[in-house]
């Protein structure tokens, strides 16, 4: 258990109902030290049965899924379908601060307990539903998965080859970007609570949160030009992913100095002495010609090489790495980016630590994601008071 | 109506989008968002073209014609106060901000704030419960000095090798977005928000690191976890998924235009072939399951672009969410301005931004029903807000004010 002193969050309750769009956000409150209590139905969460898996062998405690996203939080199974389940739900509903589900529209009214239900019961409860389209408006009943929300949120139009289909973000950015903006959402509504005393209802949209990202509606309103698919390319030449020796690097000449020092790196050459060259625009039209230059330096070097000297004049430059090649990475190795982390199941494995670091309150992965049903027993007996006897029954009626 | 953040004073000293955003979303909240800068570095308020320093006399430009888009849009609802900080007379008035501050933000190049005596030590000094963030590119640690802009750090943490169709080139992997950065802005505002709440609750204040490259690889984390489980990167798969088909995107009616169609079980299939009017290569038993749709995705998703090329984005939304199939359309930017879910949640904000004119900008990427500012202000002109901060809350007299003004310092 954290307390108030050793987690930012620490003493803040939280039940998350999530199975996909939302288990970010209850990954980031356990991180920041909430005590989350995720709740399963009996047969384990949807996300036990997506991939990858451990050697790809399927299994409730094999997915790679549930794993990554159920981070120091504690996991019990309860049957919310059934009338006893919803009752016991509404126990520790009672005791939480925070409850975050992302049903479809809809599903917690026809179990009744929506947020008007739950505030009779704790009016300080702070309820966060992450759904596709949010709670109203016209599309709100819409299906939508990442897919769904990545296209509607203009997100997807933007991004990919310039002459080829759109391509959506992987591993499925609108959830996090909808877990995430949910959090923030959440904590503002917390640190809210602590003057009125009343929680509220966080309506997040994962369609919103991506129309944000994609920046179409300012840059439409004011110039009435519609963005396009530009590959890696952003801002002037040379502005991408370039080939190199052993890979790629990724080269930007967005500010003057950035194409001035470039120049210093390819040995000032002839072609590209006149002043006209500082211009992007000009620089944009002859692209060709840029490219040329560009290649015939990177082709002879390596990714660290172009980058260190690209670094060395303050241009911004990076290798494009694999996951593989960014987990190696000396910097990320010396900050200590990576842990390792023991699961009863899995065995030791290698983890990201959370990227938000407090220097009073650090966030620590205490522990992996829960087994199915672990903390039954902590949680019921412990905290609700059941004794074994009622919890044998609730297990055989198919309650938990 | 309160707002959440009310009394809550925030020192922001961040450029570019990451940090903007994040200070911004703090503003929406009622937080009192100060800007200290000046002329002398004017970074995203004169847009990416910006002349570099030393190339144009800066103290002769009318600030009030000056306002890039990208700095528009990010600095909603705050103040600004001129002051250049290169100077160690403006760096004392800084650190009498600092006692009348909650929270002081910056994402500005490594060392920079180091090298002002702004650290964290420092600052404690000054007020022992403050809270300092910083947003560097890549933090402390062996490539500390390196420049980079969050379309790098897609490369970097490879999002650039997962990001495209499996036929797509490196170099054209989708890695000309601000993603990175809108993503580290808001998991930096949320982090800040539990600090305050930990400082009400201990009266604790702390020092807050969030480096752009962790923020952004956290976000594959999966595929990190598969690189370490199962010892292997899996290569781009574009829109398809491993585990469902037809899923996948389509061309439409129209130049350039998309929709979007996933099929997670049978009983999707069944609605699809419904929605389509039971077309004769659905009964072909190379579709009949999940397995064989996989199989055979090429050819199925052949047949379902034949169809979805008769419609425009918007009628096979329509059609196929009638149906209960969870289909969606590429939405462009003119698309998303005319978003009638997005309207009628209002989402956007149309804002005087002066001599630009109203432009309408995204909201706050989340609407609370309490506890956000209802009315919204344009960006700030650089030093508007120069006498509330140094008269009403430094006391310095006009004359005095005039004298800095003279040496820079106020500038």
């Amino acid at each position: 258990m954290t307390d108030v002193f050793t987690s930012a969050l620490g003493g803040v309750k939280v039940l998350d109902l999530t199975e996909e769009r939302g288990l970010y956000a209850g990954k980031m409150l356990a991180d920041l030290g909430a005590d989350v209590i995720k709740i399963e139905k009996p047969e384990g969460s949807k996300a036990r049965r997506t991939s990858p898996f451990k050697d790809d062998i399927p299994g409730l405690e094999n997915s790679l899924y549930f794993l990554n996203f159920n981070t120091n939080k504690r996991g019990v199974t309860l049957n919310i379908d059934s009338s006893a389940g919803r009752d016991i739900f509404k126990q520790l509903a009672l005791r939480t601060d925070i409850l975050i589900e992302d049903f479809e529209v809809g599903v917690m009214q026809s179990l009744g307990l929506d947020y008007p239900v739950l505030r009779e019961l704790n009016q300080g409860i702070i309820m966060a539903s992450i759904t596709g389209f949010g709670q109203t408006g016209p599309y709100h009943k819409f299906k939508a998965p990442d897919l769904v929300s990545f296209a509607m949120g203009g997100m997807m139009n933007l991004n990919g080859p310039r002459n080829a289909a759109p391509v959506v973000a992987p591993c499925e950015q609108s959830y996090y970007g909808a877990s995430v903006a949910s959090v923030f959402g959440i904590l503002t509504a917390l640190f809210l609570r602590m003057s009125t005393g009343e929680g509220q209802l966080v309506d997040a949209s994962a369609h919103e949160v991506v129309a944000t990202f994609a920046s179409e509606i300012m840059s439409y309103s004011n110039t009435s030009r519609i963005g396009q698919r530009s590959g890696s390319q952003f801002g002037s030449v040379p502005g991408r992913i370039y080939p190199c020796m052993d890979g790629y690097v990724h080269i930007l000449t967005i500010r003057p100095n950035h194409w001035k020092g470039f120049l210093e790196v390819l040995g000032a050459p002839e072609t590209l002495a006149g002043k006209e060259w500082d211009s992007g625009v000009f620089r944009n039209k002859n692209v060709d010609i840029i490219d040329a230059h560009v290649t015939e330096f990177t082709m002879t070097h390596t990714k660290i090489e172009i980058t260190e000297l690209c670094q060395a004049k303050g241009i911004p430059c990076t290798p494009v790495n694999t996951p593989a090649e960014f987990s190696q990475d000396p910097h990320m190795k010396e900050r200590k980016f990576f842990v390792k982390l023991e699961h009863p199941v899995l065995g030791p494995y290698s983890y990201l630590s959370p990227p938000y670091r407090l220097s009073q309150t650090p966030c620590t992965i205490n522990r992996p994601a829960p087994l199915l049903g672990q903390h039954n027993k902590e949680v019921y007996s412990g905290e609700l008071g059941y004794t074994d006897k009622e919890l044998a029954k609730l297990k055989s009626e198919g309650i938990i | 109506m309160t707002t959440a953040l009310q009394g809550i004073r925030v020192l922001d000293l961040t450029d570019a989008v990451a940090g903007p955003f994040a200070t911004m979303l703090l503003a929406g909240c009622g937080a009192e968002v100060i800007r200290v800068e000046s002329r002398r570095h004017l970074g995203f308020r004169a847009g990416p073209q910006a002349p570099a320093e030393g190339e144009m006399d800066f103290s002769k430009v009318d600030m009030s014609t000056l306002v890039g888009t990208n700095f528009a849009r990010f600095n909603l609802n705050k103040i600004s106060v001129a002051l250049n900080l290169t100077k160690p007379e403006a760096r004392d008035i800084f650190k009498k901000l600092v006692p009348l501050s909650d929270v002081i933000v910056d994402n500005l190049s490594f060392g920079v704030v180091h090298k002002w005596g702004f650290d964290y030590d420092t600052l404690k000094q000054l007020r022992n419960n403050i809270i300092v963030v910083s947003m560097p590119s890549l933090g402390k640690g062996p490539h500390e000095q390196w420049t980079t802009w969050g379309m790098n750090l897609l490369s970097f943490t490879g999002f650039a090798y997962k990001w495209g169709h499996p036929e797509t080139p490196m170099e054209e992997r989708a890695a000309s977005n601000y993603y990175g950065d809108y993503m580290a802005g808001m998991m930096t505002s949320s982090a800040i928000i539990a600090a305050l709440y930990h400082r009400a609750k201990t009266g604790e204040g702390q020092y807050i690191e969030v480096a752009q490259a962790e923020a952004t690889a956290s976000l594959l984390g999966l595929s990190y976890l598969d690189y370490f489980v199962n010892n292997r990167v899996t290569p781009a798969i574009g829109n398809r998924n491993s585990q469902f088909a037809p899923y996948n995107s389509y061309r439409c009616k129209g130049d350039d235009r998309w929709c979007v169609i996933t099929v997670f079980n049978e009983g999707d299939w069944q609605q699809l072939r419904r929605a389509l009017d039971s077309p004769k290569w659905a009964e072909d038993t190379k579709f009949h399951n999940m397995e064989a749709r996989l199989k055979n995705a090429d050819e199925l998703d052949k047949n379902i672009e034949a169809w979805t090329r008769q419609y425009t984005p918007h009628q096979v939304t329509k059609m196929l969410q009638s149906f209960g199939i969870a289909a969606g359309a590429v939405q462009n930017g003119e698309d998303l301005y005319f978003d009638i879910q997005l309207r009628d949640r209002c989402h956007m904000l149309d804002v005087d931004t002066g001599r630009q004119g109203i432009i309408t900008f995204d909201g706050p990427p989340l609407h609370l029903s309490d506890g956000q500012k209802t009315q919204t202000k344009g960006a700030p002109i650089l030093g508007e807000h120069n006498d509330y901060v140094y008269k009403q809350l430094l006391g310095l007299s006009s004359a005095e004010i005039d004298k800095l003004t003279e040496s820079k310092v106020i500038f």
